[in-house]
């Protein structure tokens, strides 16, 4: 499909190599539709995220949310639009190592931490730095490594764990250990697949607070079903609905926006928010 | 290598539960060390004295010795980068063969048909010349050299292409019994130019030392423990390294680890080239001391029983599995002279209760009391109360 504002695909640069996030913005989706066997998952989405947002993503199921993460980090490739890290970065025309290594990084549903490796040494495993065999071999921690561990450590809460095995870690420290091996990949976008299935509320509640420390540093996207998860996370809201946006905004105005409630929460709109 | 000045100090890393605490590494050094002292002085002694050696047990243990590094080879893939290999003792084989080799080119023409250029069977077999891949055997160093590197090639260009085509598990297990299956089956070959049926053997001399002398087979002993301790020791620097955190990291959750973007296939086949020149170092050790190499130690049950000896002594522990490879062969020594049908009884029934009783193996019996580090948890409520989601 030819569009005037728009040059041949192999006209456009490939540039994996230097991220520009001098507009402040981390992430641009624009016109993104993706099909799979005539279903559009995705339909024309437009998504944004600042540098240093924390941003929930809510919908419905089916309504895109698992395929935009796949597009943002090269899983799927979508049919039509673009999807730009940064202003130079072509999230198309990366693998999904170049994206991840780019700086953008996912944390998955369900928690695959190194059961067999201390707390430590998962973290160490996970840190930013080369990853070629003589130099896994030959890798050394220094002590500014060495004392950014246990910085990350003392956030995610499980200092006190570090010479522990993984495998003994309760469902949510696992979970805030996996978000320490992202963190320490050095991220500059993360992408957290709800992040609050399976806790109590106690660990919601520190959830949340590590999410809100780490933002700044660090652009989040947090997809999450938990209404009162992404409520207490007090961030902007993207509602997405068959593959395109539906609302954006603060938690009060996506409440009282009407199609929402139609959509989203069908009958029992009332009671659940 | 650096990492082996880190062993005894420490690692760089403060935290943890080590892999392989050093205090076991320094522990096991000792005893090895102690050992290979001791056993040559009990041979010295008068033969009459209750702690006297005779040559042959000097050379048994010796033999058992070399099974140990076979052992430590096996549980580098298996115990820490969980690849169950069946084919092991193809690179012990082939490690041999190649000691073998120089062996055969030692004789000279002190053969039975006293042929100064052709090994007997050649000449048996009215060979014309030695073929190409003969040639430079008649040099110690070059045989040393192609000890390490028949194994390590085929062990590459095995591992190239199978975790290339990411085989993994039960396959990869299969194929690697076939891959000494197949290796047995040729060298059975008289074509092949290793001596077929009958192997290499009437070895006489090493480096010009006679081999049935007794202070050859004791050098020999000494050689083997030495070596022993050196493998033991790379192989543990190697695992303290973040290579062997990355091992442990694969053995478990393969994907996850290939999603932080290290080189899952290269990490393991450097690892199992590495074990491959292992055991083809012990395949080595041993041809000398047991004076015969032969296409039986293809025997895919020669494989299986080297993961025997690592799932009895403790897998993933390095001293666990020499604790078995010389456990196992000493009871096989011992069940063999007194009751030899009732050896691989015994050894099937062994496996059984190790696997059943202790999945950690002897090591675990010996060294189970771990203490169970009860993580400090920050809302004790919350944590016992934790809905866990599968």
């Amino acid at each position: 499909m030819m569009r005037r504002d728009k040059t041949f695909e192999f006209l456009i640069p490939r540039q994996v190599d230097d991220l520009d996030l001098s507009r402040g913005t981390a992430l641009y989706m624009e016109d993104i539709s993706v099909s799979f066997d005539g279903f559009k998952a995705i339909n024309g989405l437009n998504f944004y995220v600042n540098t240093g947002e924390l941003r929930a993503v809510i919908g419905p199921n089916g309504a895109g949310k698992t395929t935009m993460m796949d597009i943002i980090t090269g899983k799927t490739r979508p049919d039509t639009g673009s999807a730009w890290f940064g202003r130079r970065m072509n999230l198309l025309r990366m693998t999904e190592a170049e994206i991840a290594e780019a700086g953008i990084g996912r944390k998955f549903q369900r928690p695959t931490v190194f059961e067999n490796l201390s707390v430590f040494d998962n973290l160490e495993l996970a840190k930013a730095g080369p990853r070629g065999v003589w130099s896994t071999l030959r890798a050394w921690l220094t002590v500014d490594e060495q004392e950014r561990i246990e910085e990350l450590a003392e956030i995610i809460g499980l200092k006190d764990h570090l010479p522990v095995l993984a495998s003994t870690l309760s469902h949510g420290q696992k979970q805030w250990l996996e978000i320490g091996m992202l963190i320490m990949q050095n991220p500059l976008l993360l992408l957290i697949d709800e992040p609050a299935a399976g806790m109590t509320h106690q660990e919601m509640d520190r959830t949340i607070e590590l999410l809100k420390q780490l933002a700044g540093d660090h652009a989040i996207v947090v997809v999450e079903h938990d209404m009162d998860f992404v409520r207490a996370l007090d961030a902007p809201v993207t509602v997405l609905h068959q593959g395109a946006v539906l609302a954006e905004g603060s938690m009060a105005h996506i409440q009282s926006n009407a199609r929402v409630r139609e959509v989203y929460l069908g009958t029992q709109a009332t009671e659940a928010i | 290598m650096s990492h082996l000045t880190g062993l005894f100090k420490g690692t760089p890393s403060l935290h943890g539960p080590r892999l392989l605490g050093r205090r076991s590494t320094l522990l096991f050094s000792l005893i090895l060390l102690a050992a290979i002292i001791v056993i040559p002085i009990c041979h010295a002694l008068p033969p009459d004295h209750p702690f006297y050696l005779g040559t042959y047990s000097i050379t048994l243990i010796g033999k058992y010795l070399t099974y140990a590094i076979l052992a430590l080879s096996v549980d580098l893939v298996w115990g820490y980068l969980g690849i169950l290999s069946l084919g092991h003792a193809a690179f012990f084989a082939l490690g041999g063969y190649v000691m073998g080799m120089y062996l055969m080119r030692q004789i000279g023409d002190r053969g039975v048909y006293g042929n100064p250029d052709l090994p007997d069977f050649m000449v048996f077999l009215n060979w014309e010349s030695l073929p190409w891949y003969w040639w430079g055997f008649d040099a110690f160093p070059f045989a040393l050299m192609m000890v390490l590197l028949v194994p390590g090639t085929l062990a590459f260009v095995f591992g190239w292409f199978a975790f290339r085509s990411r085989v993994n598990g039960v396959y990869l297990s299969i194929i690697t019994q076939a891959m000494t299956y197949a290796l047995l089956l040729a060298f059975y070959r008289n074509e092949m130019g290793f001596g077929g049926n009958n192997g290499l053997t009437d070895f006489k001399d090493i480096l010009g030392f006679s081999l049935r002398s007794d202070s050859v087979r004791v050098g020999l002993f000494i050689i083997s423990g030495l070596s022993l301790l050196a493998c033991y020791l790379l192989c543990a620097s190697l695992l303290t390294s973040r290579l062997g955190k990355l091992a442990v990291a694969i053995r478990d959750a393969e994907d996850r680890t290939r999603f932080l973007g290290y080189p899952v296939d290269r990490a393991k086949l450097a690892i199992f080239t590495l074990s491959a020149m292992i055991a083809g170092l012990a395949g080595a050790l041993y041809v000398p001391q047991v004076g015969i190499i032969n296409p039986g130690e293809f025997a895919p049950l020669n494989s299986i029983e080297a993961v025997v000896w690592v799932a009895i002594g403790g897998r993933g522990t390095l001293y666990g599995a020499v604790i078995g490879a010389l456990g196992v062969n000493a009871a096989k020594t011992w069940f063999t002279g007194a009751y030899p049908e009732a050896w691989l009884f015994a050894l099937g029934a062994l496996f059984v209760v190790v696997t059943l009783l202790l999945p950690r193996g002897i090591a675990g019996l010996l060294f189970g009391r771990k203490k169970k580090a009860e993580p400090v948890r920050e809302n004790d409520t919350a944590a016992t109360t934790a809905q866990v989601r599968p």
